[in-house]
């Protein structure tokens, strides 16, 4: 996996024309070590008469069949064995069919060196201790998300004074702590230290109601941060955009917009897609995305609407190195923003049935409110 | 869209009646029952000028389809005439059902009247998946002199407010009847409310709002459910030769996309021999091509993208799976032949599956129960009966053909039940 490592330990972490021919390299590498060490994965290339040596450049990384996320949640395909995995995680909060996914060794390096690199970049690392509210689950041996699991991740970025979670144990299941949450806030408010509000959109619209409700203005420290992750498509539905949100945390806790960041992964694809400023998700080094097209699923060009392909020689744990995902995306290129990658924009989810994502349970738990 | 006493009001002014309810209520209560007469009269003038009224106009924006708007205005007009409301309340609830019966207690000879009565206030939760359904559904509460409280489904596209408005500008004394709410049901605090002051929760939708709203409801609380349904066509070899009732069963599957209870979401056939499933489903394809290409998608760009990678996501995942199913793909449509006998949704939006279900195992459908609604059922005219039979005691509700499958006949039951009649309680009175 020399090539993989090479690959995640690039310094060039947004440039695309430095990293084709490495990231070419390591994929071929990737998808010949899980065709012979994963039964599963090797039948379903032999289905589609696949051949590695057909991808020479990145122009052919479409011909790698991708497995769709929705067959993920009903098979587990494995290229390790299961007891050598040092990070084992699940892609639903509650409900719904779950995916597993997980690090070996060699798989959960290069993940740290591309979530340091990632995060750099975007100015998420910082030494300065911080306070935090995670506006998700406290992580519970009983849950083994790979949301819980980031979430708590996340708070490495900087070096932590506090935690408060909204979602705690209590009598066995998960309820949110209200009260808990906003007197942490009012009370880091007043510490000079930053603070980083964590969590799924629909939560984080919902603590800004509350704050709203109970009146409470604040102005949190410069530095401080706001990271969203788990889709967006609770938040289509609540008819709210990205900038209106914005607009409620500016105003409830005077947050900069360019400390407004939100991210976009997958349990299946764990690379951090993480929003410019003008709320464009950039394709970093690690990964390359195709647009596919939505009858023959035959790659798109620039502007044009598809199905979000997602391609990473990350893992060697599981085949996931080509994932089709239910999002509707268009990808494109020049931001303006100052990022060089391209990126892509999502359209939202295609409802196939039995597919029920976090962020739906999410918006079901406030149902419970 | 909120409307309350017959205006158009806002969310604050919202939460206002919210808190009021219970007092605006008792307040419509007091007052002498409602005349039904009054809605007859109302609904009977609204439709003489159907075509005239703006939102009939504004369908087509809403992407409902030419044939389905002037299908709409059609049943509209043979539904709500005075004549035809008369009817159905006498099919409904009986032909003497506004004259007390006599009752007689048989150990004293004490006597006692009998009559229809409202049930009160009925909540209606309705469902998004049939254009003007809320309005259709608090109709039937005012036909049977309830106070009816409705909440709108997403995207609705205010069909429910603007056609109330004609209807209150003809009779606004039914104004105080009707409340309209736009609350997304995810409002725990307004949909707990709402359910504690009705008498009875009707409530439209799928398994998921069904055991939303039994959550929901207290237990002295009634509730009417008309929950999601699965329709098919079943088709014997005489019938797959019958060109004429294939089309008309096409033209369901392309006028509703497939989205109503009743429309075909797939097609049994009549035998246990796949190479026969697959003549048919050549055969099939072509017909739906042509009936689809005469009936294009009425929805936009961005709708169609949703549509049409659903399709395709499904049939790539299928392809994975190695899945013995066979795809016949066509133009904007498609047949999918598959081994078993199992009754399930389709994927919509002119997609159908096509298995086989040899006659004598049609009863098999039983272990679906409630999930059953309507069959189109496609044969000679001499196998008609006895397969009838066998799919009506297999708990199907409705046979007809093809193109009936999601039409409504004045009177005809709803889900198995005379929904005038579910709106209503029988009450004695002791002379």
């Amino acid at each position: 996996m020399a090539d993989r490592r090479k690959l995640f330990f690039t310094n060039d972490t947004y440039n695309h024309a430095k990293t084709d021919t490495l990231f070419v390299l390591a994929m071929k590498e990737n998808v010949s070590f899980h065709t012979k060490h994963c039964p599963q994965y090797k039948r379903i290339l032999s289905d589609f008469n696949f051949d590695i040596s057909s991808v020479n450049t990145v122009e052919d990384l479409y011909k790698i069949p991708p497995l769709p996320a929705s067959y993920l949640k009903n098979h587990t395909m494995l290229s390790k064995p299961y007891n050598k995995l040092i990070v084992k995680t699940t892609s639903s909060g509650t409900g719904g069919k779950k995916t597993l996914s997980g690090f070996d060794t060699g798989s959960g390096l290069c993940a740290m060196s591309m979530l340091l690199k990632i995060f750099k970049y975007n100015k998420l690392l910082s030494l300065r201790r911080t306070n935090y509210i995670i506006l998700g689950y406290k992580p519970d041996k009983s849950n083994q998300t790979a949301m819980a699991k980031a979430l708590k991740w996340v708070s490495v970025l900087a070096p932590p004074v506090k935690i408060e979670y909204a979602l705690k144990i209590k009598n066995g299941e998960y309820n949110i702590d209200v009260d808990g949450i906003m007197d942490a806030i009012v009370k880091f408010s007043k510490q000079n230290k930053p603070v980083r509000i964590i969590g799924f959109p629909a939560y984080f619209k919902m603590f800004l109601e509350e704050l709203n409700e109970r009146n409470i203005k604040i102005h949190l420290h410069k530095n401080s941060k706001i990271l969203l992750g788990g889709g967006w498509k609770s938040m289509f539905a609540e008819a709210i955009s990205k900038d209106e949100l914005f607009e409620m945390a500016n105003a409830a806790l005077g947050i900069q917009r360019r400390n407004f960041k939100d991210q976009f992964s997958t349990a299946e694809h764990p690379t951090p897609y993480i929003a410019c400023e003008n709320h464009r998700f950039h394709i970093p080094a690690f990964s390359r995305v195709i647009v596919r097209d939505i009858d023959s699923l035959s790659p798109v060009g620039e502007g044009v609407p598809g199905i979000l392909n997602l391609i990473s020689p990350l893992l060697t744990s599981m085949p996931y190195g080509s994932i089709l995902t239910d999002d509707i995306v268009i990808k494109k290129n020049d931001c303006g923003c100052g990022n060089p990658a391209p990126y892509f924009e999502i359209m939202g989810r295609v409802g196939l049935a039995n597919v029920k994502t976090c962020t739906q349970a999410a918006s079901d738990f406030l149902k419970k409110i | 869209m909120n409307l309350v006493n017959g205006k158009v009001i806002n969310s604050e002014e919202c939460e206002r009646v919210l808190e009021n309810i219970d007092e605006m209520l008792i307040s419509t209560l007091r007052k002498t029952p409602l005349d039904v007469e009054k809605v007859i009269h109302a609904c009977d003038c609204m439709v003489q000028n159907a075509e005239q009224l703006d939102i009939i106009k504004k369908l087509p924006e809403l992407g409902i389809s030419p044939v389905l708007t002037s299908m709409y205005i059609g049943q509209v007009k043979s539904m709500l005439g005075a004549d035809a409301i008369k009817r159905r309340l006498k099919i409904e609830l009986g032909e003497n059902y506004n004259k007390p019966q006599e009752l007689v207690y048989a150990h004293s000879g004490a006597k006692a009247a009998q009559t229809l009565a409202p049930l009160g206030v009925l909540f209606h939760i309705t469902a998004g998946n049939v254009d003007g359904l809320p309005f259709i559904s608090l109709l039937d509460g005012l036909f049977t002199g309830n106070i009816n409280i409705v909440k709108l489904p997403k995207q609705e596209g205010g069909i429910t407010v603007s056609l109330l408005l004609e209807l209150f500008k003809i009779a606004p004394e039914l104004q105080e009847y009707v409340y309209v709410f736009d609350y997304s049901s995810k409002d725990l605090h307004a949909m707990r409310k709402l359910a504690k002051v009705a008498n009875a929760i009707v409530v439209w939708g799928g398994d998921e709002a069904v055991s939303a709203v039994r959550r929901l409801a207290e237990p002295n609380t009634k509730i009417i459910e008309w929950g999601h349904k699965i329709s098919f066509a079943y088709v014997t070899k005489s019938g797959a030769k019958n060109t004429t009732l294939l089309e008309k069963l096409a033209m369901n599957i392309c006028l509703t996309n497939q989205l109503f209870c009743s429309s075909c979401q797939g097609i049994f056939i009549d035998t246990d021999n796949m190479d026969e499933v697959y003549k048919f489903c050549e055969e099939f394809l072509a017909i739906l091509e042509r009936i689809s290409a005469v009936h294009p998608f009425a929805f936009d760009e961005a709708a169609m993208i949703f549509i049409k990678a659903g399709a395709t996501l499904q049939f790539y995942h299928e392809r994975i799976e190695r899945s013995e199913n066979k795809v016949f793909k066509g133009n904007d449509c498609s047949v999918t032949a598959c081994r078993d006998s199992k009754l399930e949704p389709s994927m919509q939006y002119r997609n159908v599956w096509v298995k086989p279900l040899n006659r004598d195992d049609i009863i098999n459908l039983r272990g679906y129960k409630n999930y059953l609604q309507t069959a189109a059922l496609i044969c000679s005219d001499d196998e008609y009966t006895e397969l009838a039979e066998k799919l009506i005691r297999a708990g199907i509700i409705k046979v007809s053909d093809g193109f009936e499958m999601s039409s409504y006949a004045l009177g005809e039951g709803h889900d198995g039940e005379f929904t005038l009649r579910c709106y209503t309680r029988v009450v004695s009175v002791q002379n």
